[in-house]
């Protein structure tokens, strides 16, 4: 118990740092999943063979992107962008740049789960929509996301629960943050009272997002 | 009916097992003994590669890679593997002292030649102020890099803390300002590229056409750092770890570990 109060008191100013790293990666990859991932998801939705606005060159290409980013080893994916986080940001290494790798790992993921979602929306609800002569924009944006609203908050919040798991990796790129903390101060330095404290610290942010998710979601759920 | 051919066949399998295990512990001593090594990237694969390739008669050397520097340790100590060639001395002892394992030193194979290499500067002092300084991201190469730099009177650390144990926070003063980045061992390379200095390990430094000898700013070489075959108390005398170290201290294994530009420690 003195050994865990030790690790702690010594490591505290350390771990909130380490929960702001975090917050940071987190923050900004999350943004590029809803500003980057939505649009992409409800495009794949549209443009699939059959959909509302059928493309298969374009969905091809989109569908490709998102296969391959959710493919790749996060770590090498994060070693193959070196060149063009460079080129963006002048380096490689430190948390902004760090998270340059995650945001791409955001919007795939998220894409793909909206594509899902918006895929069970009930086929009735565009008949309605379209019979009501709405076109593509209007189903997307007055019946498709008004529709699916819970479901797109609740799959918000199992990838970012996701992506603070990916971020663990980005220690190798001096990005820091949680999982690096626990890595590096707690398993390598055979610290393990500091590193199961850590990873309680990440259970609690991963259930209050949890949470969090679930009552947004349920609050816009009027069915 | 199902339950009881899946009831004999799960018996019959577990017989075969344990059978097939028995057999295999009462082997006679004539055959050839395993020893499993582990390592993790080169030259550390290649040196036990180099030893399997000269290993004795009667003995079989297995590499067993692992991508991480505590498993080597744990699995040693478990018994799972005879030996492993990851680490120098002194890193053992810490494992050692924090998880009550009683790993041994063996054999010293290579040293570690560090060095400081930039792209830009031909000597540490013309560091400018603000400079981006790169240094790995493991408490026992960043104690090496930092001591460096204050054996080259850039930064200095706190006095009271042990030669070759200083983190980031004992740097007691850092006149340039220097910005320290930290970043995993196999990132090194990259950030020569942007840095104005970089710490890194020979194997490494190798692959961007560095030298410790032509390229580095600073160089140390201290043996206490020698990559050091390690076993455990129980087996360290026994003679398949004897022919382990015979084997990895032939003239194979100094050729090899020569060809990739480092310098055998035996």
């Amino acid at each position: 118990m003195n050994d865990l109060i030790d690790s702690l008191t010594g490591g505290a100013d350390k771990i909130g740092i380490a929960l702001a790293e975090t917050g940071y990666m987190l923050g900004f990859s999350l943004a590029a999943a809803i500003l980057l991932g939505l649009p992409l998801g409800v495009l794949i939705y549209l443009m699939r063979p059959g959909g509302v606005r059928a493309n298969r060159p374009l969905w091809t290409v989109a569908n490709l992107f998102v296969t391959i980013v959710r493919s790749f080893p996060f770590l090498l994916f994060v070693v193959f962008l070196i060149p063009l986080t460079r080129l963006i940001f002048g380096t490689t290494f430190g948390t902004t740049a760090a998270t340059f790798p995650l945001c791409f790992v955001g919007v795939a993921l998220y894409a793909r789960l909206v594509e899902q979602i918006l895929l069970e929306v009930p086929p009735g609800v565009i008949h309605a929509a379209r019979s009501m002569g709405a076109d593509a924009g209007q189903i997307v944006i007055h019946f498709l996301l008004v529709e699916a609203r819970p479901g797109l908050v609740y799959a918000l919040t199992s990838a970012a629960i996701s992506l603070i798991s990916y971020s663990t990796v980005l220690g190798i790129v001096g990005g820091g943050g949680l999982g690096d903390f626990a890595l590096r101060y707690g398993y390598q330095e055979y610290d393990y009272p500091l590193m199961y404290s850590t990873i309680v610290i990440v259970i609690i942010c991963v259930q209050l997002l949890q949470v969090a998710g679930e009552r947004v979601s349920a609050a816009l759920d009027k069915r | 009916m199902k339950l009881r051919i899946v009831v004999a066949l799960a018996a019959a399998s577990i017989t075969l097992l344990t059978t097939g295990c028995t057999q295999a512990g009462n082997a006679p001593a004539a055959e050839t003994v395993t020893i499993k090594v582990a390592a993790t990237v080169t030259p550390m694969t290649d040196a036990v590669k180099a030893a399997a390739e000269v290993i004795g008669d009667g003995y079989k050397v297995q590499l067993v890679p692992v991508s991480d520097y505590v498993q080597p340790n744990v699995l040693l100590q478990q018994g799972e593997i005879d030996a492993n060639l990851v680490q120098f001395s002194g890193f053992m002892d810490e494992f050692n002292q924090k998880n009550d394992a009683t790993l041994v030193d063996v054999q010293p194979v290579y040293s570690t030649v560090v060095a400081f290499y930039s792209k830009t500067l031909s000597s540490l002092q013309k560091l400018p102020d603000g400079g981006k300084v790169v240094i790995p991201n493991d408490k026992a190469n960043a104690a090496r890099a930092l001591q460096m730099l204050a054996d080259s009177r850039i930064i200095t650390l706190d006095s009271q803390v042990k030669r070759f144990a200083a983190t980031l926070d004992d740097v007691t003063d850092n006149p340039r300002n220097l910005k320290f980045t930290q970043v995993d061992l196999l990132q090194l390379n990259t950030a020569y590229d942007e840095a104005d200095a970089v710490f890194n390990l020979p194997s490494f430094a190798r692959q961007l056409g560095l030298t410790p000898e032509n390229d580095g700013l600073a160089v140390e070489q201290d043996p206490q750092f020698a990559v050091t075959l390690v076993s455990r108390e129980d087996n360290a005398d026994s003679p398949e770890i004897a022919a382990l170290v015979k084997a990895m201290t032939s003239d194979h294994v100094r050729k090899t570990l020569e060809s990739l530009g480092v310098p055998a420690a035996f």
